[in-house]
């Protein structure tokens, strides 16, 4: 009988992490004043620029055409100085494009179209009582600086991680707002 | 307490007597083929050894391993391991530690040449010169050096059952190939 050990049998080597920035973006629609609207957008082109890769990345064919790429966030309202999570409900979410599953965090799927090639998601919050809010993305993540979003991938195919550094996000990995 | 004294001493009589007895016949006998029924049972690997007895104290051998495990195979497909072994040549010298014929203990150093296939992810560019990730799978190869220890012994001075267990690392090629090869077996032999 053999058994054979490897020092790398704890890793799972379909994964590929890459990083590109401003993937993801969060916008406050103030259109109507009585009702604002927090949007995030994650429109992601198919090729994507990867700094320090010569050319543009293809993730659509390098998870075997992975229909959606997932990342979560969630939302906290100041309370008397602290800060408490947001219960996002169903009738809170707009959703334009893309899927998204509400609770005390938001589970979203930026889907493909086949049509122009691009992943999409964009869904706002909205019913939003005045007061500061801020949103971050991760639910449990410990990165201050990226939007982690990872293909949904089929059987042996690999899993690309699209680490996404956001420029908008505080020292503290926060995009903060007021709603009046 | 004088009862059990006498039974352990009647039974080491007997062991010493049928020792003695089969001595003759097995030492006649330099020649073993065996078979791995653990690895066959629990990996799906073949393991086909032959051993020549020199003397009562070292024996020479060389074990060949073919090894298409549908669970290993799925589990390097799935990205859960990075390679996949699939044979194995180990030539070994045993030293026969308790100086039995019909029973005895034995520690051996082996070398094993194995090799199988290996996966890792590159990024390539395609004919729209884009970039992207994909599996390459290419194949390894190796050597290991190693050692182990076991208990062997015979039935009806013809058939033997052997437990083995010994561990040997690899040596040139780690960044594929496995760190660690097992020697572990449970095997059944005929020896002539």
């Amino acid at each position: 009988m053999a058994a054979d050990c490897s020092n790398k049998d704890s890793e799972f080597y379909n994964d590929v992490f890459v990083s590109s920035p401003n993937l993801v973006n969060v916008e406050v629609d103030s259109e109507v004043p009585s009702n604002p609207i927090v949007y995030v957008n994650a429109t992601i082109n198919r090729f994507i620029n990867v700094p320090g890769q010569a050319h543009p990345l293809d993730i659509y064919k390098s998870t075997g055409g992975a229909a959606k790429y997932n990342f979560t966030y969630e939302l906290e309202r100041a309370n008397n100085g602290n800060w408490s999570v947001v219960d996002i409900t169903d009738s809170m979410l707009t959703i334009q494009k893309g899927q998204a599953v509400s609770g005390a965090f938001v589970y979203a799927s930026s889907v493909y179209n086949t049509g122009n090639q691009f992943y999409e998601y964009r869904v706002g919050i909205q019913s939003l009582a005045p007061g500061n809010y801020r949103l971050s993305f991760g639910y449990n993540s410990t990165s201050t600086t990226d939007v982690e979003l990872r293909s949904e991938s089929l059987g042996s195919n690999l899993y690309l991680n699209l680490n996404s550094p956001y420029s908008a996000l505080d020292a503290g990995g926060y995009y903060t707002f007021t709603i009046n | 307490m004088k009862k059990l004294a006498l039974i352990l001493f009647l039974s080491f009589q007997f062991m010493n007597a049928q020792e003695a007895g089969t001595k003759s016949v097995l030492a006649t006998k330099r020649n073993e083929f065996r078979v791995d029924l653990l690895s066959l049972a629990v990996s799906s690997k073949m393991n086909l050894t032959y051993e020549r007895f020199l003397n009562s104290s070292f024996s020479v051998g060389l074990s060949g391993s073919y090894t298409n495990s549908a669970k290993v195979n799925e589990d390097f497909d799935q990205g859960n391991r990075n390679n996949s072994p699939k044979y194995e040549v180990t030539p070994f010298v045993r030293y026969n530690l308790s100086k039995g014929i019909s029973s005895f203990y034995f520690a051996e150093v082996f070398v094993a040449a194995n090799g199988g296939d290996f996966r890792e992810t590159v990024l390539l560019t395609d004919e729209n010169n884009n970039g992207y990730y994909t599996i390459q799978k290419t194949k390894y190869s190796d050597v290991a050096v190693g050692a182990g220890v076991g208990y062997k012994f015979y039935i009806k001075d013809r058939f033997g059952l052997e437990l083995l267990v010994g561990f040997g690392s690899n040596l040139f090629n780690k960044e594929k190939s496995p760190d660690i090869l097992s020697r572990v077996g449970l095997g059944f032999s005929y020896r002539f």
